[in-house]
């Protein structure tokens, strides 16, 4: 590739920002941009551009569905960092069927003014009983 | 809520980043403090794993820690810089095989049913007014493209796939989107 053309330099910049450069591409374009300022510039302006949208990002809310067909329950607002146990309320773990699972939503900041998840589903997954989800916390 | 709103107290994200660049360890446990939550959302947005953002937050923060004294805060706000850490070191991850669904996908779509879609929701929650309004002039297709690579990390291929078009039409959606976008932003 010739990238001394501006138009596919601007183009790779902004893909390079957006993510869609991705494998050998893109750590051939890190490397261009190790030794070329002016691409730096570029992908600077486009960072400052999308980055916003991700600076917009709520947080996210931990939900358990007990078994099919049940309403989501919160178990809170995810820490922001390290592990975090999470005592079952008595009346969900009565609840929960072999068909349990979790998920992780979006919310607003201070989690969801409804009892229900108002934002996407982010992760979901099976609920899995172990030794130590089972012993009291 | 604004990572610098934790505390009254809390100097600039610019100043703590300076002083970690000096090697100061409590600025930096600050730092950790007041930017994880965001930073860790960031990581689990693309990569959909508590285990694989948490991986990505720590070597984050090692990246953050030893470049520090990079940081230039003509350049870019100390947010933005710190998010583009995460979203590198997310990218490279993400190409891995992702967790294979284990959940009933029947109970997890009347779920996802009732929701707001994640891109109207990406959007909503947005204070930069400026992008926020160039992404809602573009086309439809364009729009949920760049949107869906961002905040998913999709590659052209994955986004052909999630769309059901040709490679080469979603690959235009993207590609004219952003340079709509960046003349919609500087006009």
């Amino acid at each position: 590739m010739n990238y001394g053309d501006p138009r596919l330099r601007a183009m790779l910049a902004s893909e390079y920002v957006l993510g869609t450069l991705h494998g050998r591409a893109r750590r051939r374009f890190e490397r261009l941009l190790g030794e070329d300022a002016g691409l730096r510039v570029t992908v600077e302006a486009w960072q400052n551009r999308l980055t916003p949208l991700a600076e917009a990002l709520p947080p996210v809310e931990l939900w358990v569905i007990p078994g099919k067909g049940q309403a989501p329950r919160s178990l809170g607002l995810l820490p922001e960092t390290g592990s975090r146990a999470v005592a079952l309320p008595e009346e969900i773990r009565r609840a929960l069927t072999s068909s349990a699972a979790l998920a992780i939503s979006l919310e607003p900041a201070g989690g969801s003014p409804t009892r229900l998840p108002i934002g996407p589903v982010l992760y979901q997954g099976a609920w899995s009983p172990t030794g130590a989800a089972r012993a009291p916390s | 809520v604004h990572p610098d709103s934790t505390s009254d107290l809390a100097p600039p994200l610019t100043e703590l980043l300076a002083d970690c660049a000096r090697g100061r360890e409590p600025a930096f446990a600050r730092l950790y403090r007041l930017c994880s939550p965001k930073l860790y959302t960031v990581a689990l947005r693309l990569l959909r794993r508590e285990d694989l953002a948490q991986e990505v937050l720590q070597e984050s923060f090692v990246r953050i820690w030893r470049h520090a004294g990079e940081f230039e805060a003509h350049k870019a706000s100390p947010m933005t810089w710190m998010i583009t850490i995460v979203r590198n070191c997310a990218l490279d991850l993400i190409r891995r095989p992702r967790l294979e669904e284990t959940a009933d996908e029947e109970m997890m779509e009347s779920i996802e049913a009732d929701l707001p879609g994640p891109l109207e929701e990406a959007i909503r929650g947005s204070e930069a007014k400026a992008l926020k309004d160039c992404l809602e002039a573009l086309d439809r297709n364009q729009q949920r493209s760049i949107l869906l690579a961002f905040f998913e990390g999709l590659t052209h291929s994955e986004l052909a796939t999630r769309l059901c078009q040709p490679l080469g039409t979603v690959k235009s959606w993207v590609r004219r989107g952003l340079e709509r976008l960046r003349d919609c932003l500087e006009p």
